[in-house]
């Protein structure tokens, strides 16, 4: 394989746009590059890969250390785009083997990419997510339940009869309080979960919920992750979303929201493509 | 411009209470959060050099966010690596995962800036 000049691609922009952002580098610390294609530009960057490129790009992409720089990178050329014009952000290696390949696909692809272009134009993408706080009352340590107070107060008689319950009755006890409780925590979070997504829904042009099934948990969060959703809303909306936010976190003090954006419209321009 | 105004001002956690009638604002992006667009998201399209991206996310992903958080995670009672069963000791290590360890090992550009030194993805020689 030749792979003399091998062409990172970024995003696609509107046509229009004259040059990138001033002092944009890329994943190599490569300047990035426009290369338009009538209504399209694609943003570019030439990487530095020698024979057996394919295999030494991978395996430099699963060096984490690598991976995050290449990641953060990349992230930042979309982000500087999207703070200029329209932006439809490409996942991350997306590698040709020169820049005419990647006008080639400009132009094959011209009506997928300006239906992604028409999408994200004037718009942002928010990230919201619920994290549920602990409840130390329910914590699963806590002792089974004992007497109600009032007994305590009104029945002396009744007390004095009452004998300390058996390991084994305490051992049920205990686990049915937390059956029990573990499905009130499922259902409350169900039911947090179905309020924010009607309301957000409400004001964003498209969501999209992801599964939560198999995601690691972010260290840097405290609580456990019960909603996880991106919204793409029109500009003139912000405002209103961001607000109905603060709403749903004042309604739902069980929850710890939390908002991230404006993003690039990452979660909304899922166009497949195979190559040419 | 492309980008909505939105108030400035203290980013922290989203306070409730009765009469707030504040806007929601946005926190700081983690590296899960760009992790979780940038790997996973966009345009998704065959490029000519065909990087298979569904291994280096499942175990990298998890890798990294351990070791730059782990005892910030531990601090808050988020265990979750020692009972994944690739993580554990004595889980059967794929090729690819030993150069993982040493290059974790070896690197102290984990505690990460941005633009560091050699980004060359040819190169082999660019260790910290």
């Amino acid at each position: 394989m030749t792979a003399d000049a091998p062409s990172w691609l970024y995003a696609v922009v509107p046509g229009t746009i004259n040059e990138p952002p001033a002092g944009t580098t890329g994943v190599t610390e490569e300047p990035v590059r426009l290369l338009p294609a009538g209504e399209l530009a694609a943003v570019v960057g030439t990487v530095d890969i020698e024979q057996g490129g394919a295999e030494r790009l991978s395996r430099r992409l699963q060096d984490p250390a690598w991976l995050e720089r290449a990641v953060r990178r990349h992230h930042r050329v979309v982000t500087a785009l999207f703070r200029a014009v329209p932006t439809v952000p490409f996942r991350l290696a997306t590698v040709y083997h020169d820049d005419q390949r990647v006008t080639n696909l400009l132009c094959e692809r011209s009506a997928e990419l300006l239906t992604a272009l028409a999408t994200v134009t004037g718009r942002a993408e928010w990230g919201v997510q619920g994290y549920a706080i602990p409840d130390p009352i329910s914590d699963t340590s806590a002792p089974p339940p004992s007497p109600s107070p009032a007994r305590a107060v009104t029945g002396a008689a009744n007390q004095t009869a009452t004998q300390q319950p058996r390991p084994g009755t305490e051992y049920l006890l205990r686990r049915r309080a937390e059956r029990s409780r573990q499905q009130q925590a499922r259902a409350a979070a169900q039911s947090a979960a179905q309020q924010i997504d009607t309301a957000l829904t409400t004001l964003a042009v498209a969501a999209h919920r992801p599964s939560m099934n198999g995601r690691p948990a972010d260290p840097e969060q405290p609580g456990t992750l019960v909603f996880n959703a991106s919204y793409l809303v029109d500009e003139g909306d912000a405002d209103r979303f961001q607000y109905t936010i603060q709403q749903l976190a004042d309604e739902l003090p069980q929850l710890r929201l939390r908002l991230t954006g404006p993003w690039p419209a990452y979660s909304f321009v899922e166009v497949e493509v195979e190559s040419p | 411009m492309n980008q909505p105004e939105f108030p400035t001002g203290s980013t922290g956690p989203l306070m409730g209470g009765p009469g707030t009638a504040a806007l929601a604002r946005p926190q700081p992006a983690s590296l899960a959060d760009v992790l979780e667009r940038v790997l996973d998201k966009g345009i998704v399209i065959a490029g000519d050099i065909r990087i298979n991206l569904v291994d280096v996310e499942l175990l990298t992903i998890r890798v990294r966010l351990l070791v730059a958080s782990v005892d910030r995670a531990k601090e808050m009672g988020i265990d979750w690596w020692e009972h994944d069963p690739m993580l554990s000791p004595g889980a059967n290590t794929p090729a690819g995962r030993t150069q993982l360890s040493d290059s974790i090992d070896g690197d102290d550009a984990l505690h990460q800036t941005e633009d560091e030194g050699n980004g060359d993805v040819g190169g082999d020689g660019d260790k910290r």
